[in-house]
């Protein structure tokens, strides 16, 4: 018997062995040396991992969403109302400064309202004719 | 049909395992509830596509891959923490004082033992010994087969004995 067991050994700890593999291994170990102190080694080891401490997890919190994804027609819409809202913020910006300084809130609500509703639309100026 | 797993009963049934592997295998608390969190980040995302099955073995997949990437990483960038990780963290509490005094002390010696392993002996010792697991079970998480969970098992405790001699 020249072959020691060397990784049979762990899984003879372990109870990964099938039955005739353990008879292999018992009647190996009662014939050497060698063997018998790599398994009292390897038990040692697996006693020093088995005893170490365990602990309670910390709390988790809960992960942030991921942020939404903006699909690429969205996105063109989003910069197209942000367009918008950008020109009517500078109109309105121009109108005011024409405007006295002193003004009461009312008085720019009024305002803005009829600027809202005396708003110009621009329509295209197309040609006749043109298709 | 079962109703579907939610993201919080997976923290509050496995947390505690995926937590102790998580530090058996970076060697402290901080790392170990990074890793934790960053494991239960994918399951949450994860848990949209899973169909059920070993749920045993998708999270212990998931789990063992966060931590080839995080070893990965910080193999690249040793000392640097990512930014992102910040607000990670800021979602946890801190390490209980336990894992703090048994950092340094508890263990200790057989900690740093660990430590002193490649990350595929100390992965597979960890999970046989201090997360539990089976030679079937570790390789389905792993993605090994058995006798390479058996060998490595085998060279780990060997090594890991020969360090505490």
């Amino acid at each position: 018997m020249t072959e020691h067991l060397g990784e049979l050994l762990s899984a003879r700890l372990d109870g990964e062995l099938t039955s005739s593999e353990v008879r292999t291994v018992n009647d190996h170990l009662s014939g050497c040396s060698l063997c018998q102190n790599e398994l009292t080694d390897l038990h040692s080891a697996r006693a020093a991992l088995r005893g170490l401490p365990t602990f309670e997890a910390p709390r988790f919190g809960l992960p942030r969403a991921a942020p939404p994804v903006i699909q690429p027609h969205r996105a063109r819409k989003a910069v197209a109302v942000a367009a918008v809202a950008f020109v009517s913020f500078v109109s309105l910006a121009t109108y005011q400064a024409s405007q006295p300084t002193e003004i009461s809130f009312s008085e720019v609500t009024e305002t803005q309202l009829e600027l809202n509703q005396e708003a110009p639309t621009l329509i295209p100026q197309i040609p006749e004719g043109s298709e | 049909m079962s109703d579907p797993i939610t993201w919080e009963e997976v923290a509050r049934t496995h947390g505690r395992r995926i937590y102790n592997y998580a530090y058996r295998l970076t060697g402290n608390p901080a790392d170990a509830a990074d890793l934790s969190q960053e494991v239960l980040l994918r399951v949450r995302t994860g848990l949209e596509r899973y169909t059920p099955g070993s749920f045993e073995a998708w999270l212990w997949r998931i789990t063992h891959n966060c931590f080839v990437d995080g070893y990965r990483k910080k193999k690249r960038r040793p000392t640097v923490p990512l930014p992102d990780n910040i607000d990670r963290m800021a979602l946890l509490s801190s390490p209980p004082p336990d894992v703090v005094i048994a950092y340094n002390s508890l263990g200790e010696e057989v900690q740093s033992a660990l430590m002193g392993l490649s990350a595929e002996f100390r992965e597979a010792v960890v999970l046989c010994d201090v997360v539990g697991m089976s030679y079937d079970e570790i390789a389905d998480s792993v993605e090994i087969p058995v006798g390479t969970v058996r060998s490595r098992i085998h060279r780990g405790r060997k090594l890991l004995r020969e360090a505490l001699a």
